[in-house]
Formats: C-alpha cells, structure tokens, sequence
C-alpha cells in the first residue's frame, strides 16, 4: 500500500527536520553560555542525515531519512577581554561557544523548509487518498 | 460477470495509472524526505515510459509463479517499473546531493493530479456499469 509508505516517508523527514531545529534552538539560546556540564564553554551541535530503508522491497526502493549523528563543533571558541566575569582565566580572557547568528539563520529557514516540503506531502498523499476512496462511493 | 470490471480496459487502465501514480509520489516522498541527506541521488522513474511499456505487456503484472493453470494471476498491484532515468541536467550540490525542491513539487503536484484524474475516470467507468446493473433508472 503505497499511500502509507508515502505517510512513513514523511513522518521520517519531518521527525528528522525537527531535530535539527531544536539543535539551532539550542545554539541559538547557548550562544554565550560559558559553562556546560562537560565543563568548558557549549560546542555548537548539527545533526547529520542519513538515508534510512524502511524496508519497502522493490528495485526503487524508496528511502526514509534519519539523524544519524549529533556532531559537536571542534572549532576554536571565541575569545573576549573580561576581567570581571568569574569565567575569566588569569588573563582575564572569557571563552565564548562559536556560534555564528547567521548561519544558524540560514540553517534554521532550510530546516523549516524542508519541513514544509515534507508537509507538503502528506497533503498531497491524504487527497489522493480521499480521491481513491472516492471510487468506492459509486452509486 | 466480474468480467465486467476485470475485463475492462478503461478500468485496467486507471489502475495501473494509479498504482504508478502512488509508487512515483513515495518515491517523490522518499526525495524530499532526503533533502539534506549528504550523498543522496534522486530516485525516479518515467512515468509515460512505465505506462507505455506496462500496457504494451512487456511487463508480466504479476510477480507470482503460476506452476499449474489453476493458478490464479495477481493483480497488476505489486509490480515495480523498471528503472530509473537519470536526470537532466543534474545540479549536484557540494554535499553530493543532487534533489531539487522546484522539481520535486512540481512533480508532487502533477503526480497527484494524475492519480485524481485516474481515479475520476475509474469512477466515471464504475458509475456506467452501474447504470447498466439498474437498467438505466435515474436513482
């Protein structure tokens, strides 16, 4: 029964995409958090996709997508002059997570996308359904 | 007396349509689900091609055996078209990602409407029959 498998893709798709906007959600609101439970300031978090079987047979076999890992960002951390800040080391220096504004935009509005285009498809698999249910009301 | 419906070849028609219809949109389903996969190809068949070559008999609509010829034939519901036509012009992206969103919402669009004209006409076909069964008395 294709129309489901159409609805399983797009649950993956969506499930996927939600995850890697609440990643931004959190590297948005941890974007000057200077301490964190591995100690050290946050390391900004992405999520990598991966093709997932669904075990749907066929010589075109179609494909859900899920997260396959969370990566933590190995970039070096901002460095800012604070004296004052109880984080500061010896010379005064406070390390900040780097964590640029606009490119968690950017990667924000293409996971909503992403989303959309997913809903954009149930949508689509509900009103062939309800045109393939249709046949049954002849009379 | 079924027949009347298994012998038709409107009704045949449409639901190899259909069938194609919804294995094109999990496929669709699949791409737009993969739209950040890194490496991900687009999956997709022809659909005029799968049509042409399904109703000209080339393709057996059954997947089963038949060892004696009491065997009933399955329906044309399991079969899987044959291949996948590359796509042109490919715009791979850095990632090695070659899904375009354009494309695969227009596909999404048109391949829906294909299978709601499909299953207009199956409707249409069924509602004829009816009127035959009722003699042609309005209802």
């Amino acid at each position: 029964m294709s129309i489901s498998q159409i609805f399983d893709i797009a649950s993956t798709g969506m499930a996927a995409q939600r995850l890697r906007v609440q990643l931004i959600a959190s590297n948005v609101a941890n974007s000057e958090t200077t301490r964190t439970k591995e100690g050290g300031p946050y390391r900004r978090r992405d999520a990598v996709f991966q093709t997932q079987d669904l075990g749907f047979a066929g010589a075109l076999a179609s494909a859900g997508v899920r997260v396959a890992s969370i990566q933590t960002s190995q970039e070096p951390f901002l460095t800012r002059y604070e004296p004052s800040h109880p984080d500061a080391d010896t010379d005064g220096v406070v390390k900040y997570p780097n964590i640029n504004p606009v490119e968690e935009m950017v990667n924000l509005t293409e996971a909503s996308r992403s989303y959309e285009a997913n809903i954009a498809v149930v949508r689509s698999a509900k009103t062939m359904a309800t045109s393939a249910l249709s046949i049954l009301s002849v009379q | 007396m079924f027949d009347l419906i298994s012998g038709n070849q409107m009704i045949q028609a449409m639901d190899l349509s259909m069938s194609l219809a919804s294995k094109r949109q999990t496929l669709i389903a699949s791409n737009l689900a993969n739209l950040d996969t890194p490496g991900y190809r687009t999956r997709d068949f022809s659909f005029e091609g799968a049509m042409k070559s399904a109703l000209a008999g080339q393709i057996s609509p059954s997947t089963l055996a038949a060892t004696s010829p009491r065997h009933m034939q399955g329906s044309s519901n399991g079969f899987l078209p044959p291949t996948t036509d590359a796509l042109q012009p490919s715009s791979e992206r850095n990632d090695g990602n070659d899904v375009s969103l354009d494309r695969e919402n227009m596909l999404l669009a048109r391949t829906q409407i294909n299978y709601q004209t499909a299953s207009t006409f199956m409707q249409v076909e069924l509602r004829k029959l009816y009127t035959v069964i009722r003699e042609g008395v309005a209802h």
